[in-house]
């Protein structure tokens, strides 16, 4: 795919999982489209909502989290609460006028490098179909 | 004030260095970031001379901080962090930037690589400014181990620290410890005896005190740190127990049940329960179950199906009966009108038919009747205090039944004048012939169960008349007999008869003319009988009038593929004269005189699909139109008697049916209980039953210890799909059919139609169960054990075990062969597997250590070994080399020569591989003493050609082909992952390669060690090894684990959350969110407070701050705001 424009993707990851498959995906060089910025964070749960507005506002033009699968939460539990916030901010942003597709919440196990690669290249492809991200300022 | 930061870059050779471009972000980074006092590059920073330069720099310059570009701080941060502190700085002031795996290693342009790289960097400057010193506490490490995986690594492992002194949990998923090595015969390359080798090891793990085996366990999670783990454990029941078996093995020659022995590699079969091999640790039998079959799930009595089916199929007829009863009194009833749920989901439905369960079932009952005898278990001490059953149907009767077992003084109650609820007037007679359900009934008598008949309860008797005459508890079960209204006008009429008033008033016409010796009067229906509905209800109705010599239409608003009733009741109404009228709803009763003339309908379609998922009929405008009647049925559904209800004092739900607790079926009054179609609707016999066991137990749990049974723990699932050796188990019989009364004897009668199973079909039908539990707890060894050893009630346990640190020993499969079809492997029997060969060696194996042809048990007179089946392959995904196979070959060859002198053996490889101590030596002696014969080069194709296989392949040394003739084939099949590595892996948060083999945290200085600190590696599970290689893993695991527990303390990082108090508005959102409750609400203060003990550093509680009070520790909202400014910044 050939396009000049690269988008810049802020990506949380979580330390046990998402981050080390991450790694994984390094040591087995899983070719990833050079976009994605890491932030290591201890747990997916860890990520304020304000992190992510933040990014936005800094000029990324997408964001991803990634945290342990459903069940599997190193804090027991901090996921599902990542999972229950993504789901209002993803309202909140769209309000804002972020579009649908410019912020992720993925699950992402340790043992799961090729799906990091794959989410991590995927991401960038849509992103960069959807094009520069720019604030749209509401009327009023 | 701005801080002095030095920022390193490190190039790692070519790691980083090849793809970014390290100088130009180091001199970039120099000129634009103020706060960078200086920033350097250097070949290896993670050096000595490397970590000088940082040293020096913060000596020399005065640095407060600083950054390090290079590889995962999962691999370096400890280092980088040791070389500040060294040179006084506080180890927090640092910060890592990976730009090597998340970066140079998986990029492909330069330049973009560089750009991430620099913008990494920058946001790693941006965070560091915000950092401040900090401290770490220490922590006590728990100094005990969990060994997960009971093969040679683990075993090594384990014994090590155990005889350090350390406790050590040995989890295995297997009934035995062991492991591969277990299966093999002799070792290479000096040919010792694996298992003389083996077994001292197993026994002495067995009877290690510090050792603790969990066998038939998994890990399922982890919680904590190094030092201080806590991990669950989910274990499956031995159903035999360690400590009574004494392995007499009396237990294996009672079982019905043969499947194919993992163990021997499917070379022979064993029992579900048995012992592998004579030497097994633990040394004790045990069962293999693989959970609840799907017919016994899906039962809502719960019948142990499989047990009885078995039991039936060898001829133990009198044991299947009681196993049924064990939650089903009433067989020869059940085996008449159950709606079998069990059948749909069986099994062997997916091979041909599904057995005929319910069939069999009724030939049990029916066998017992016709012998005029009544087995039961024994009934238990009598106990005073009395119990009241109100309605005699189904659950009444029911829990009649178990608690008259339980020794309780048991009356039921009953309005109508007959017993038997909705099975005496609600069933016809020619489904379900009076005198069966009456013999049953009486059955319960015997047990002194004492029925009283037209006794209205609310009326004749009340809860206080009764308390009053001392019964102590009550069992509420009065059904469902009234019909729900058409809501259609002229419903009034003479002539208009309720479904189950027309079953009632046939059914006790008959009862009552049979006690007095004549013809049943015919009940008041016409000519022309039209019947609403699409139920059993609608077309027990219309059977009925059929026999009664009506002529009888059904009337059905959507269409037959929606009908609820069941197929066979329908194809038996219409070969008995029925008429349907699909797609018609009823909208008026015409009516002359005062009785009914007609019935207006209206034409329907299907429009959208409802909540049922059934598509909705949609009236279709002026297409109505009549049809003549003198007697409409309307049998569309029941409802309770509510003004009965209203009496009680009892809690009812919406649709007005009594309201309980799902589990216990109590009320809202203590000591009543309800169950059967009062509490669920219009449900069916067997639930009602299903309620009548479940309130016998709450009841007699609620007299004997007060308050309400606890609830018992679900067993696993019987994996859905067939599986292969499923199939292979299934014995070639066809479903039974049952005999049926031809429809020309039907007319103007009530004799029974399904004329039940012969013994020999009964039996054909139990041998049909492909027994997908495993153990089908038919309970024959339970009589069998002398020492009482055997409990089939055991379930899974559930642990948390807290240890210090973990050893991941899981191990290796082996390829699956058949994944190379042309090599007929699973087709031809004498095509095997290297590792069945083993089996074929082994003394303790199915032939006792002969090499035989397993297709007809002769001594093959010659042996082709093909190498690099699931190695080395591209094609088949496996690309690596299994690293043993050459050597198992040569070792087997040299075995077999052993064996058969004459033998002569052939060798297809592509390269030998006999890298180790003597395996050179011994391959060699393989070529040259044994006499093989060695062909470099692929296999293409084996066949069978009259009795022998031909094996085609190429000798790409001398480039031709070559065809060699075999007796047998041995395909040395590679090592591969375990299959369900990936559990393993979620549960340990442990990473694998592609292959599924665990990745060790260095490959050259961190074999055994992970990613997680005080989690280590050992054995196969990393990658393919041999024995040798597993035992060292093993020792060098056991010494990390040991230099642990030497250390005595871990420091556990300071990472945790802090309450900014003056920001903290006393909210108390985070009180709720923390998972560890470390968040507690200050009561003085009136702000948050955090426990360091119990924080974990999750940050959930800072994340969902609304004033952004809490922080972690390190991982401030600061902190990453900057670092986000940063990266995003360049």
């Amino acid at each position: 795919m050939t396009t000049d424009y690269e988008p810049k993707i802020i990506a949380f990851l979580c330390n046990w999982c998402s981050y080390v498959a991450a790694d994984a995906a390094g040591v087995s060089r899983f070719v990833q489209l050079p976009n994605v910025r890491v932030i290591r964070v201890f747990c997916s749960g860890m990520v304020d909502p304000g992190y992510v507005i933040k990014a936005f506002a800094e000029g990324a033009d997408a964001v991803l989290v990634a945290g342990c699968h459903p069940g599997d939460c190193h804090y027991i539990s901090g996921n599902i609460k990542a999972m229950r916030r993504a789901a209002l901010l993803d309202r909140l942003l769209t309000e804002m006028g972020v579009e649908k597709g410019r912020f992720r919440l993925e699950w992402i196990a340790a043992s799961e490098s090729p799906k990091y690669a794959e989410v991590i290249n995927e991401m960038t492809r849509s992103v960069q179909k959807l094009g520069p991200f720019r604030v749209q300022r509401c009327a009023g | 004030m701005s801080k002095k930061i030095g920022v390193y870059v490190c190039q790692c050779g070519t790691n980083i260095g090849g793809k970014v471009d390290v100088a130009k972000i180091a001199e970039e980074i120099e000129t634009e970031m103020g706060d960078v006092v200086v920033c350097r590059h250097y070949k290896y920073m993670c050096s000595e001379p490397g970590q000088k330069l940082i040293r020096d720099d913060i000596a020399e310059l005065g640095l407060d901080c600083v950054v390090e570009a290079s590889c995962s701080p999962k691999m370096h941060e400890p280092t980088f962090k040791n070389a500040v502190a060294q040179a006084g700085m506080n180890p927090y002031m640092f910060e890592m930037v990976n730009i090597r795996e998340h970066c140079s290693w998986i990029s492909e342009n330069p330049d973009l690589a560089t750009k991430k790289a620099k913008d990494l960097v920058r946001g790693g400057i941006a965070r560091v400014a915000h950092h401040k010193p900090l401290t770490g506490t220490r922590k006590p490490v728990t100094p005990s181990a969990l060994v997960v995986g009971g093969g040679i690594a683990g075993i090594t492992a384990a014994l090590k620290i155990a005889k350090a002194g350390y406790k050590v949990y040995m989890v295995e998923k297997e009934e035995i410890v062991g492991g591969r090595m277990a299966q093999f015969d002799k070792t290479f390359p000096t040919l010792d005896c694996a298992g003389c080798t083996l077994t001292p090891k197993t026994s002495e793990v067995g009877r290690h005190p510090n050792i603790e085996i969990l066998t038939k366990a998994e890990v399922t999670g982890v919680s904590g740190f190094v030092g201080n783990f806590t991990v669950r454990v989910r274990q499956q029941p031995r159903y035999v127990s360690e400590e009574k078996c004494t392995g007499c093995g009396d237990c294996q020659g009672v079982c019905p049940i043969d499947v194919v022995s993992d163990f021997e590699v499917g070379l022979s079969n064993r029992h579900p329960i048995s012992r592998p091999f004579p030497q097994a640790i633990p040394n004790t039998y045990s069962i293999i179950r693989s959970g609840q079959p799907p017919c016994q799930s899906a039962c809502p009595a719960g019948v142990n199906v499989v047990g009885y089916m078995n039991l039936t199929g060898m001829g133990k007829y009198d044991e299947a009966l009681a196993m049924v009863r064990e939650r089903m009194p009433f067989a020869a009833s059940c085996g008449r009108i159950c709606f079998h749920p069990c059948e749909a989901v069986c099994k062997r439905g997916q091979l041909d038919d599904p057995l005929a369960i319910c069939h069999t079932k009724r030939f049990l009952g029916d066998r017992e009747l016709a012998m005029k005898s009544f087995s039961h278990p024994p009934v238990k001490e009598a106990k005073a205090e009395k119990v009241a059953i109100v309605g005699a149907g189904p659950a009444g009767l029911s829990a009649a039944y178990y608690l008259a077992l339980e020794g309780y003084p048991v009356t039921v109650f009953e309005k109508l004048p007959a017993a038997g609820g909705m099975l005496m007037v609600g069933i016809p007679e020619y489904r379900l012939p009076k005198e069966i359900l009456n013999a049953e009934i009486e059955n319960l008598k015997t047990l002194g169960v004492e029925i009283r008949t037209g006794v209205t309860f609310g009326k004749d008797v009340t809860f206080e008349s009764l308390e009053s005459e001392g019964y102590r508890s009550f069992f509420i079960a009065t059904g469902l007999h009234k019909s729900l209204s058409l809501r259609i006008e002229g419903e009034e009429t003479q002539g208009v008869i309720g479904g189950t008033d027309l079953l009632r008033d046939t059914a006790l016409e008959q009862v009552k003319a049979k006690a007095e010796g004549k013809e049943p009067a015919t009940p008041a229906i016409g000519k022309r009988v039209v019947v609403i509905g699409g139920g059993n209800v609608a077309i027990d109705c219309a059977r009925t009038c059929a026999r009664l010599g009506a002529e009888v239409v059904v009337l059905y608003r959507r269409t037959r593929a929606e009908m609820p009733a069941w197929d066979i009741e329908v194809d038996e109404a219409e070969k008995e004269g029925v008429r349907f009228e699909f797609l018609a709803a009823p909208t008026k009763v015409i009516s002359e005189n005062g009785k009914v003339t007609g019935l207006e309908y209206l034409r329907m379609e299907l429009g959208a699909p409802d909540d049922s998922g059934r598509r909705r009929p949609v009236p279709m405008e002026g297409s109505e139109r009549v049809m003549d009647a003198d007697t409409v049925v309307p049998a569309i559904g029941q409802a309770p008697d509510t003004s009965f209800l209203e009496g009680l004092g009892l809690d009812v739900e919406r649709w007005g049916t009594i309201r309980t607790e799902e589990e216990t079926l109590v009320t809202s009054r203590p000591g009543v209980f309800a169950g059967g179609d009062c509490t669920l609707g219009a449900a069916s016999f067997v639930e009602a039953v299903a309620h009548g066991r479940m309130a016998a137990e709450s009841i007699h749990h609620y007299l004997a210890h007060g308050g309400l049974r606890p609830v018992k723990p679900v067993e696993r699932s019987v994996p859905e799909e067939l599986t292969q050796e499923e199939r292979d188990r299934a014995r070639p019989i066809q479903k039974q059919r049952m005999p049926h009364l031809s429809a020309e004897k039907r007319g103007g009668n009530f004799h029974e139609v399904e004329l039940g199973f012969t013994q020999e079909m009964a039996k054909a039908e139990g041998e049909r169960c492909l027994s997908c539990s495993l153990c089908c707890q038919c309970g024959e060894c339970v009589k069998k054990c002398g020492p009482g050893a055997i409990d089939l009630t055991e379930t899974e346990k559930i642990r948390e075990i807290d240890v210090g640190a973990i050893v991941v020993a899981t191990g290796i499969d082996i390829f699956d062969a058949k994944k190379y079809p042309e090599y007929g492997f699973g087709r031809y029997p004498d095509v095997i597997t290297n590792l069945q060969f083993e089996r074929l060696c082994n003394a303790s194996g199915p032939t006792g250590g002969k090499v035989l042809k397993p297709s007809d048990g002769t001594v093959p007179k010659s042996i082709v070994f093909v190498q690099c089946v699931g190695s080395r392959d591209r094609a088949k995904g496996n690309e690596y080399c299994s690293k043993v196979c050459c050597m198992i070959s040569a070792k087997q060859l040299s075995i077999f020569k052993h064996f058969s002198p004459d033998g002569q053996a052939y060798v297809f490889y592509i390269d030998n591989r006999a890298g180790g101590k003597g395996y050179e030596e011994f391959l060699r002696r393989a070529i040259e003493e044994d006499g093989a014969r060695y062909i470099r080069g692929r296999v293409a194709k084996i066949f069978q050609e009259r009795d022998k296989l031909v094996v085609r392949g190429e000798d790409s040394l001398a480039g031709v082909p070559v065809e060699v003739e075999a007796d047998m084939v041995v395909l040395a099949t590679g090592l591969t992952a375990q299959t369900d590595y990936m559990t393993v892996a979620r549960a340990l948060n442990l990473s694998t390669d592609r292959y599924g083999f665990f990745i060790e945290s260095h490959p050259k200085l961190g074999p055994v060690e992970t990613s997680l600190s005080g989690i280590y590696l050992a054995g196969g599970a990393q990658g393919p090894k041999d024995i040798p290689e597993s035992v060292a893993q093993g020792g060098a695991a056991a010494a990390e684990a040991l230099s642990l527990f030497g250390m005595g303390e871990v420091e556990v990082e300071p990472t945790v959350a802090m309450v900014d108090s003056i920001r903290c508005t006393g909210c108390r959102t985070c009180v709720g969110l923390c998972a560890y409750t470390a968040v507690s609400f200050d009561e003085y203060t009136k702000t948050a407070s955090i426990n360091e003990a119990l924080c974990q550093g999750c940050g959930t509680c800072a994340a969902a701050c609304p004033v952004a009070a809490i922080g972690v520790q390190h991982y401030t909202p600061d902190q990453v705001m900057a670092q986000i400014e940063g990266i995003l910044g360049g």
